[in-house]
């Protein structure tokens, strides 16, 4: 059977993802995520040898030892506060991560945003450049298109926008 | 071999999305992305130079090749740490992880770069370069020079 040491589990889940009898239960409820260990007789070690963290290690079978189990409060993103990881995971990230790349140009802690905003981020990041330049043309058709309904002449109207502006 | 972009010639039309989801069987690895309606970018892979997530994998299933990152299905047991140390959020997980291969085995290049109606994506570097030069060159030509 297999014990676990609480303390060390990451709560990422990869002895139940390698476990071929299916003895280890995941569940995900609302931002809480729980990790079962269901007693096991079986003399196979995959779990214990894919563990990151070295927390788990097989024991000779003993009616007495209670099931493992163990639970995290997953992390609330920064900007939009869905929950996508649990806490040792994101340390074990930091940790390993060399602090330079752990805030980038801006000074964002990427590490405590979810996935989804760090893509956001990212595409608004690149269109920043040109972003200006499209707002302008954009204003430039919607003041020329007001100018059209109005019955204002176009094409002074255009000429007249273009000594305004540039 | 990396995929670069020209933002200003992006039309969001999702084309490189579909084509992704085609050829790796359902499952996408470039999201469309649009900023206030005026500006759309598809966001994938970076192919980083000095990847985190490389870094942060314990199995070792993932590795540099020359400029690719590439990911070893065998080797993963779907622990999800490379899905949160990527900084651009651009690494799946479900059961194992999943990445942008550029397309390893398809004839023609990656699929996303033959299905672009605008030609915005490209894996030719002095391309990209070319085309950010004339870009700065045409706006500092432009009435008003570079804004």
């Amino acid at each position: 059977m297999i014990r676990v040491d609480t303390s060390r589990c990451l709560g990422c889940q990869s002895c139940s993802n390698v476990c071929p009898s299916k003895n280890i239960a995941r569940s995900e409820t609302d931002g809480k995520r729980t990790i079962h260990w269901i007693m096991c007789k079986e003399e196979c070690d995959l779990c214990v040898m894919m563990c990151p963290t070295k927390a788990l290690t097989l024991m000779p079978w003993d009616e007495t030892e209670p099931e493992g189990e163990v639970s995290f409060d997953l992390v609330a993103c920064k900007i939009c506060g869905s929950r996508y990881g649990t806490e040792p995971m994101l340390q074990r990230i930091e940790s390993s991560l060399p602090s330079v790349i752990q805030k980038d140009a801006t000074g964002l802690e990427w590490i405590r945003i979810c996935p989804v905003c760090r893509r956001n981020i990212d595409a608004e990041r690149m269109v920043e450049q040109i972003l200006p330049e499209r707002r302008r043309k954009e204003w430039r058709c919607s003041w020329l298109f007001q100018a059209g309904k109005r019955g204002l002449h176009p094409g002074r109207m255009r000429l007249l926008y273009d000594l305004i502006v540039f | 071999m990396a995929i670069y972009i020209d933002i200003s010639r992006c039309i969001g039309c999702r084309c490189c999305e579909a084509a992704c989801q085609m050829e790796h069987d359902g499952r996408g690895y470039i999201n469309m992305h649009y900023v206030e309606d005026l500006a759309a970018v598809p966001i994938f892979c970076h192919q980083c130079e000095e990847a985190c997530c490389i870094t942060i994998c314990f199995m070792g299933a993932l590795h540099k090749e020359g400029r690719m990152t590439i990911f070893e299905e065998g080797k993963c047991n779907g622990c999800g740490l490379c899905t949160l140390a990527c900084p651009f959020g651009v690494v799946w997980a479900d059961k194992i992880a999943h990445k942008c291969d550029l397309c390893q085995g398809r004839e023609g290049g990656p699929a996303c770069i033959a299905a672009c109606p605008a030609q915005a994506l490209s894996d030719d570097f002095d391309l990209a370069l070319q085309r950010a030069r004339s870009c700065t060159a045409r706006s500092a030509a432009a009435p008003g020079g570079i804004r």
